[in-house]
């Protein structure tokens, strides 16, 4: 799916953009595998190029919520006063639901990836924060942390050296999971018109365009409904595959 | 059991400030000059400080905060740029659509998880078990407009049973009613279910393991009055918290539902707002549903007291 994404436009049998007008709402068939739309754009190119915008918000929402959210849990984990004021601001976040502060964010920020994956990274970081957080707190009354502190050990140094290894495998767990739903916000806030603005491709455009003539011809929705379950599907599973390969508490089993 | 209940009563407090805080720093941060908009293109650059100052617009954030909340608690959200009509009476009108949704949505996500849960924790490792995990985690990954449309496309166009789309009030008689929001419903339902149903299966996991089960069980009661009147009581806890975690998930999928099935509730209020940049109705509708939300949670926790007579000492 990635390799789709990335090499879009080699595979890609025709411009996303290109209009055929006499091929509007194509039934699926040897040319146009997905079939076209109202204006006979190709579904199938629409959906590879559908990809990246997908591919590129959920990449880097994981990398910014995990690299965001480490930093700020580890601050609040060691440090009590920075605690206090993060962990309320975390409260309140979390009060939200996380779709409707996303929308309130690209409101503000109008409508561009850009902002889109702002706003997702602002509403998944208080999970991955109050995560590390914990680990943090757990780990610091552990006898080796204090040990390492005894022997005058810099707390810098214990974070980097003692605490973050042992955070990285929870942390990859966690990434894929909020990879999934970045994924799944994106397409929902492109659905709803909250989203990527409507001139580039994405799943949840698509779909929202479809929507229209969905009685007359289905495959504009359902194609790229598909293959954004199936992404979202793969994702989770290799979340719930990694979880049990890296938690010691699930290797026995 | 008072005191309890007052502790997370005033815990609450905080969380509603900070939310309303959040909030109002959205609007705050909007782009567009209202008083210019307001004004006019012809008006000069007095006219529009005079306009600025008539709303006002030049006070510091804190002021403006402090003004804002007072009409909050007041239950004035603001006016609608585009109607101009009150965003209270907007959202009020909105509600009786919405509300029936998610009410019937949980009903139909509990009447799948519960069920899927207790019987998957009962066998764990059963075919049963693999099935409704399967489930569960499908349900994690089909968003919410996917499986409506091919909900609508199986039972509205191909079997045409059910209506497509639209919402008939509850005074139009039972079965309108009903018939307009089976699909939308099931499809929220169900999707919600996977969660429940993940967590009734862990919570009952570990109740099952209780010696008190083993008694139970060896002194030849029924699976099903062991199941549910001894593991499963003791395992509420656990699953009515995710039930109030769960309306985070509801609400979002209330948004969407609302605009596939072209339902006129507060989702699609939400959405026309975000389509016409209508920043106090996106404000007002964001306050409403993460207070609604907090409140739900703060009912939840005071519904342990009752759940567990261990936490009304």
């Amino acid at each position: 799916m990635a390799l789709a994404a990335v090499a879009a436009p080699l595979i890609a049998p025709v411009d996303p953009q290109l209009i055929a007008p006499f091929d509007r709402l194509q039934s699926p068939d040897a040319r146009y595998w997905f079939g076209t739309d109202q204006i006979g754009r190709d579904v199938f190119s629409r959906t590879l190029y559908g990809a990246r915008v997908s591919m590129t918000v959920g990449c880097l929402v994981a990398l910014f919520s995990i690299f965001v959210g480490l930093v700020l849990g580890l601050l609040s984990g060691f440090i009590r006063w920075v605690d206090g004021l993060l962990m309320r601001v975390m409260d309140g976040l979390m009060a939200i639901p996380s779709i409707l502060l996303a929308i309130a964010l690209v409101a503000i920020s109008g409508p561009s990836i850009r902002s889109i994956v702002i706003a997702i990274t602002i509403a998944e970081l208080p999970r991955v924060t109050r995560l590390v957080r914990g680990q943090v707190i757990a780990l610091r009354g552990q006898l080796f942390v204090e040990a390492a502190t005894a022997a005058g050990t810099s707390v810098p140094v214990i974070l980097y050296r003692h605490i973050v290894p042992i955070l990285l495998a929870p942390l990859l767990v966690q990434s894929s999971y909020v990879f999934a739903a970045a994924v799944m916000t994106e397409a929902v806030l492109s659905f709803i018109g909250a989203g990527v603005p409507p001139e580039t491709p994405s799943w949840g455009n698509i779909i929202a365009e479809g929507r229209t003539v969905f009685q007359l011809a289905p495959h504009i929705v359902l194609f790229p409904s598909m293959v954004l379950s199936v992404m979202v599907l793969s994702v989770n599973i290799l979340g719930d595959g990694l979880r049990d390969a890296l938690d010691p508490r699930f290797a026995g089993q | 059991m008072l005191e309890y209940g007052l502790r997370r009563i005033i815990a609450t407090v905080p969380v509603l400030m900070l939310v309303a805080i959040i909030v109002f720093s959205l609007l705050y941060l909007a782009p567009g000059d209202p008083a210019a908009v307001l004004a006019g293109d012809q008006a000069s650059a007095e006219d529009i400080a005079r306009i600025r100052a008539s709303l006002g617009l030049d006070q510091s954030f804190l002021e403006r905060f402090l003004q804002w909340g007072s009409r909050v608690l007041q239950g004035d959200l603001g006016v609608s740029v585009f109607s101009g009509r009150s965003v209270t009476s907007l959202i009020l009108q909105r509600l009786e659509p919405t509300i029936a949704l998610t009410f019937m949505s949980l009903l139909v996500a509990l009447l799948i998880a519960l069920p899927l849960g207790i019987f998957a924790a009962w066998r764990p490792g059963s075919w049963f078990d693999r099935a409704a995990m399967g489930f569960a985690v499908l349900g994690f990954s089909v968003p919410v407009f996917v499986l409506s449309y091919c909900l609508i496309l199986l039972f509205a166009v191909k079997l045409s049973v059910l209506p497509v789309q639209g919402y008939r009030p509850l005074m139009d008689g039972i079965w309108p009613f009903l018939s307009h929001l089976i699909l939308p419903s099931f499809t929220l339902g169900v999707l919600n279910a996977a969660l429940i149903a993940r967590t009734t299966r862990a919570a009952m996991l570990e109740v099952l393991r209780q010696d008190y089960i083993r008694t139970a069980q060896a002194k030849g009661l029924p699976v099903l009055r062991v199941l549910i009147g001894h593991a499963l009581k003791n395992a509420a806890i656990p699953i009515v918290t995710i039930i109030g975690i769960s309306f985070a998930t509801l609400i979002s999928g209330v948004v969407v539902t609302e605009t596939v099935f072209n339902i006129p509730g507060v989702g699609r209020l939400t959405v026309d707002a975000i389509l016409r940049r209508d920043y106090p109705v996106i404000q007002g509708v964001i306050l409403i549903f993460s207070f609604a939300y907090v409140l739900l949670n703060l009912l939840i926790d005071l519904s342990y007291g009752l759940l567990d007579p261990r936490i009304r000492l």
